[in-house]
């Protein structure tokens, strides 16, 4: 009994102390402190490095400020958010990834940024794909950052060994060549290269295929959005990509459950010669296997109707709950300063969201990053609406191909089932 | 199976009866009076537990009965629905397949954690040179930081350059040289079995290890005397002997084992075509990947009853009637 | 401790012995030397046709970026703290709650034990959002504090049952003598009942730090500060948005591994002879 009295009293005392401690820190502290919250990098001396500099600069341009920058790793990302924002504390200005945007501007955890972007003057020059993704309701919730695309790494000297002059611009040329390039090397009679992996586990690889053979991956209408991938142009376009797999056989048989990370390890092994990856594996490439140098080539996405490729990245934040908004914006501003811009964009490997700094002597001039670059006017984004998160967090994406693939179901099953479950989440009914 | 000189010692000093069946308030004061003693050793582990969870589980199951859209949260308070979720949860298809393809997972798992973790506790107890050297290599499987050991063994696991195919060919069974592991339903859930015992085993070996020390050496030699063999006193000296350890921890692991997420988060994800979605992967799912926390809650009910249920039976069937 | 002694000197008996040791090493050290072995290798070496365990070009340069270029060490020793608080709290509240059911028979004695269980049964996806306002409104969140109060929470249920079955294990008749003999009833835990059960005491102490210095969720989402961060946590500095540093994250888990096994066998050697002695002292 009188224990429980003591515990109650002594926890009144501690909870009292703590409360004391806060306030006195909060007063001692005086000056005002802008919360950041930029995702890692995987280098994180270069981020830090850069991020140093950019504090300096904004804490000398605006007296009494410190920039409190926290580093927030992608595993477990999406929870650490979710979790701060519902517990009311969410940083004044973050980093966002382009599919996450629309989650938290539904959430209405996101500013509008439309007129303070307008203000800008450079508005024009975002990546589209960019603005999409942080557009909802014709609002701008997100200021646009970097960007990132994918387009095909090859292997230039299997190429020329097998007679390929050119890399192949449509889907049938990619087939022709993706057999002639998967082979029995060492003679064992077991295939050990292969032209192609059919990544079961990389949505960004074969959902742009849809938009490439002329469809929608969901379209809105008037009743809401409505799942399309049960269209006869996606089934075409997941048919072509299972069909590489299951007809073809230019894919490893595990390529099931392939992530781009096992198609990295199978093109530094050199036992793959075409791999669908982001500009910055060009590089790390010839970094885990010098043999590999000088033997890579970079080629837009083979395709069949119109050009397309999934372009992603991260846009900046700014929470409503911040307190410091005009601060805040001034900060996002500051990040979007060309030389910002394209130090931090050498720095990630990715592009810069404005445009014009693409032209920039670095990326337009450079072989394999002009490729790309090119090719992010082509760039589209999933829709943007909260439950895209849905969609790709209950991998019914990867389950309707991976069962293709897997021989459980036919093209036209496995699109219609996922059609069906696209709509339960987008809550859509005829 | 009560010696008598412990009841005795219990009518004596350690414990009191139970007083009328319907217990008055005056008589929980005088209980807890009697007591105190009893509840000062107890009471700081169930202060320490339940200062901070209390609240955290009231409001999972009062969230269990609400719509609970973690996006809709800000905007307004989330109403009240009743056993909505619960009959959404209960029925899905994909909750009974995720169910029952759960209590196999966790029977395997529980079942070899428990089997080699005893065969290696019984071999650490024997003695020999370089025992010490086995007792710390031992532990290594569970020391390992889990973001990196599970991905060690996607790559031991992987169809073209893992080095269990590598190893599997090079003794001659070439059908292995690039078989996919992870992308087929049956040895993808074993795959992941495998790695969950290989987690698990040193914490059962350690403890099971503890037990075995704790077994007066007495007992072993009057059974030598008798002529029993080696196998003869580990099965009816050692293991009933540990009877109350070994459930506590069978309880336990299946406890962890039917919540398991990390590691097959790791290797499959589900996968493939969610051939290996088991509770906790479908769990997080609703958490974070459907962000809908009303089913999640809903659906860590309906698992807790379960486990529950399960706990009490087991701890019934095999825990000597005073302990329990 | 010598129970199945070998009286003759069967080599058969060895043979078996050392089998079955050899395979215990090899399957419990595999991934472990792998991860060693990349912990040295140069990115170049890391993915080869043929999986190599010995580099052809050794490097210590993962280790250097490691410790000289991140927050690494500080990280380490955060998760040292925390990890060796966490334990030595459990295992005084543990020990007290053990012996508490273990040797009295009280109203609400079955319930609370369940209870206590019951804690473990939640996935903790589910009860993180409750958790963290819990933490946020007792202020704890950005501190120690809010690692060491969730650890203990989340290890005592194991730790309680475990020494519990140690205390049921050991006979009445000692603590009655002692009490006979004019010790008081804590004084025959203290003297008696904890000095007994050392070696669960520990397996328990091994099973806390181990619980604390491994833990990811609770880490990432409680704390933000670099200088705050745990082990675990840092380790997903290497993990870019689509790519890892495998060599560097390898040679981090090297140096996260060997302090665990370290403190495995200080504890092995010194809590239970520091135990028994108190013993036979007191």
């Amino acid at each position: 009994m009188a224990g429980w009295f003591r515990l109650c009293r002594l926890s009144l005392i501690a909870g009292i102390l703590v409360l004391l401690v806060g306030v006195a820190a909060g007063v001692a502290a005086g000056a005002t402190t802008l919360e950041v919250w930029i995702m890692e990098t995987g280098n994180p001396e270069g981020a830090k490095a850069f991020f140093n500099t950019v504090n300096t600069e904004f804490e000398a341009a605006h007296p009494g400020v410190k920039v409190n920058l926290s580093w927030i790793p992608w595993l477990g990302a999406q929870q650490k958010f979710l979790t701060s924002v519902t517990g009311g504390i969410a940083p004044d200005v973050a980093e966002l990834g382009t599919t996450w945007t629309p989650d938290y501007a539904y959430m209405g955890a996101l500013e509008d940024l439309t007129e303070r972007v307008k203000g800008l003057g450079y508005a024009s020059e975002f990546v589209p794909a960019l603005v999409e993704s942080a557009t909802l309701d014709s609002k701008l919730y997100g200021l646009p950052w970097y960007a990132g695309n994918r387009c095909m790494i090859y292997r230039k000297d299997w190429f020329e060994a097998a007679g390929i002059k050119e890399f192949p611009r449509t889907w049938t040329e990619f087939i022709e060549v993706a057999k002639k390039l998967t082979k029995d090397v060492d003679g064992d009679g077991k295939v050990d290269r292969f032209g192609f992996s059919v990544n079961g586990g990389s949505q960004h690889e074969f959902m742009p295929l849809i938009w490439m053979n002329g469809g929608e991956i969901a379209v809105k209408t008037d009743k809401g959005w409505r799942s399309n991938v049960d269209s006869p142009e996606a089934i075409e376009a997941i048919r072509f990509f299972t069909d590489l797999y299951l007809k073809h056989k230019v894919s490893p048989e595990g390529s099931i459950t392939w992530s781009v990370l096992n198609s990295r390890k199978a093109f530094t092994t050199e036992t793959l010669a075409v791999v669908i990856d982001l500009p910055l594996l060009v590089e790390k490439f010839q970094k885990d296997n010098p043999n590999l140098a000088g033997k890579i080539g970079v080629a837009p996405i083979p395709y069949s109707k119109r050009p397309a490729s999934f372009t992603g990245g991260s846009n900046l934040v700014m929470f409503s709950q911040s307190k410091k908004k005009d601060l805040a914006w001034d900060y996002m501003k500051l990040l979007l300063e060309p030389k910002h811009q394209l130090a931090w964009a050498q720095l990630v490997k990715f592009f810069p969201a404005r445009m014009s700094v693409l032209k920039d002597p670095s990326i337009a001039k450079d072989p394999v990053l002009s490729v790309y670059a090119d090719n992010l006017k082509y760039g589209r984004t999933y829709p943007a609406i909260h439950q895209w998160g849905q969609v790709e967090n209950t991998k019914i994406l990867l389950k309707a191909v991976q069962e293709i693939m897997m021989g459980k179901k036919t093209v036209e099953q496995a699109m219609q089932e996922l059609a069906n479950s696209m709509n339960l989440l987008f809550g859509y009914q005829e | 199976m009560r010696s008598p000189l412990a009841e005795k010692a219990d009518s004596m000093h350690w414990s009191v009866g139970r007083g009328s069946p319907r217990p008055t308030l005056r008589q929980l004061c005088h209980d807890i009076t009697r007591n105190w003693l009893a509840y000062a050793f107890v009471l700081p582990s169930m202060a320490g537990v339940f200062a901070i969870i209390l609240v955290p589980l009231v409001q999972t199951v009062a969230v269990s009965f609400k719509r609970y859209y973690i996006l809709d949260i800000l905007r307004e308070a989330p109403p009240f629905v009743g056993f909505a979720n619960y009959l959404t949860i209960l029925g899905d298809p994909q909750f009974r397949f995720s169910l029952w393809l759960t209590v196999i997972f966790t029977f395997a798992c529980v079942a070899l954690t428990m089997l080699v973790g005893l065969f290696v506790a019984i071999l650490l107890d024997q003695d020999f040179p370089g025992r010490g050297i086995v007792a710390v290599a031992v532990l290594v499987p569970w020391v390992i930081p889990r973001i990196a050991s599970s991905i060690l063994w996607k790559w031991i696991y992987d169809d073209q350059f893992g080095i269990l195919n590598h190893m599997l060919s090079s003794i001659g069974l070439r059908s292995f040289a690039s078989f996919p592991w992870l992308a087929r339903a049956g040895p993808a859930f074993w795959a992941v079995v495998v790695v969950v015992v290989w987690q698990s085993f040193p914490f059962i070996a350690v403890t099971l290890l503890a037990g075995l020390r704790t077994i007066p050496r007495e007992v072993y030699e009057a059974a030598e005397i008798d002529g029993a063999g080696f196998w003869q006193k580990v099965v009816l000296i050692s293991i009933p002997m540990l009877r109350n350890l070994l459930a506590i921890l069978i309880v336990i692991s299946t406890i962890w084992d039917f919540k398991v997420f990390d590691q097959m988060y790791v290797l499959t994800e589900g996968g493939p075509a969610g051939s290996t979605m088991i509770l906790g992967i479908y769990t997080w799912m609703m958490a974070f990947g459907r962000l809908q926390m009303g089913l999640a809650s809903a659906l860590a009910m309906i698992m807790f009853v379960l486990v529950m249920a399960v706990t009490v039976l087991y701890l019934r069937l095999f825990m000597r009637e005073e302990t329990m | 401790m010598r129970k199945f002694r070998v009286r003759r000197a069967g080599v058969v008996r060895y043979c078996t012995l050392y089998v079955a040791a050899a395979l215990v090493l090899f399957v419990s050290l595999f991934p472990f030397l792998w991860m060693v072995s990349t912990s040295f290798k140069p990115p170049s070496e890391t993915f080869t046709r043929v999986p190599r365990l010995i580099p052809v070009h050794p490097t210590l340069e993962n280790y250097r970026i490691v410790l000289g270029e991140t927050m690494i060490p500080r990280y380490f020793l955060n998760s040292v703290y925390v990890a060796l608080l966490t334990t030595a709290i459990s295992l005084v509240v543990a020990a007290l709650g053990a012996y508490g059911f273990s040797r009295f028979r009280f109203p609400g004695r079955s319930p609370a034990l369940l209870m206590i269980l019951s804690v473990q049964m939640f996935p903790s996806v589910v009860i993180i959002i409750p958790l963290f306002i819990v933490m946020r409104n007792l202020h704890l969140l950005n501190t120690h504090y809010s690692l060491l109060v969730s650890y203990t929470t989340f290890t005592l249920p194991l730790c309680v049952w475990m020494l519990k079955g140690f205390f049921d294990g050991i006979p009445r008749e000692l603590e009655e003598a002692a009490l006979i003999d004019g010790c008081s009833k804590f004084g025959a835990f203290l003297r008696i009942a904890l000095p007994l059960s050392a070696q669960g005491i520990v397996a328990s102490a091994i099973f806390a730090f181990i619980g604390a210095w491994n833990e990811f969720m609770f880490a990432m989402t409680f704390i933000n500060i670099e200088e705050l961060k745990t082990m675990p946590v840092g380790l997903t500095s290497f993990f870019g948005r689509f790519t890892v540093e495998w060599n560097p994250l390898m040679a981090a888990s090297v140096l996260f591994t060997i302090p665990s096994l370290v403190f495995f066998v200080f504890v092995q050697r010194n809590l239970a002879r520091g135990l028994v002695s108190g013993a036979v002292k007191g």
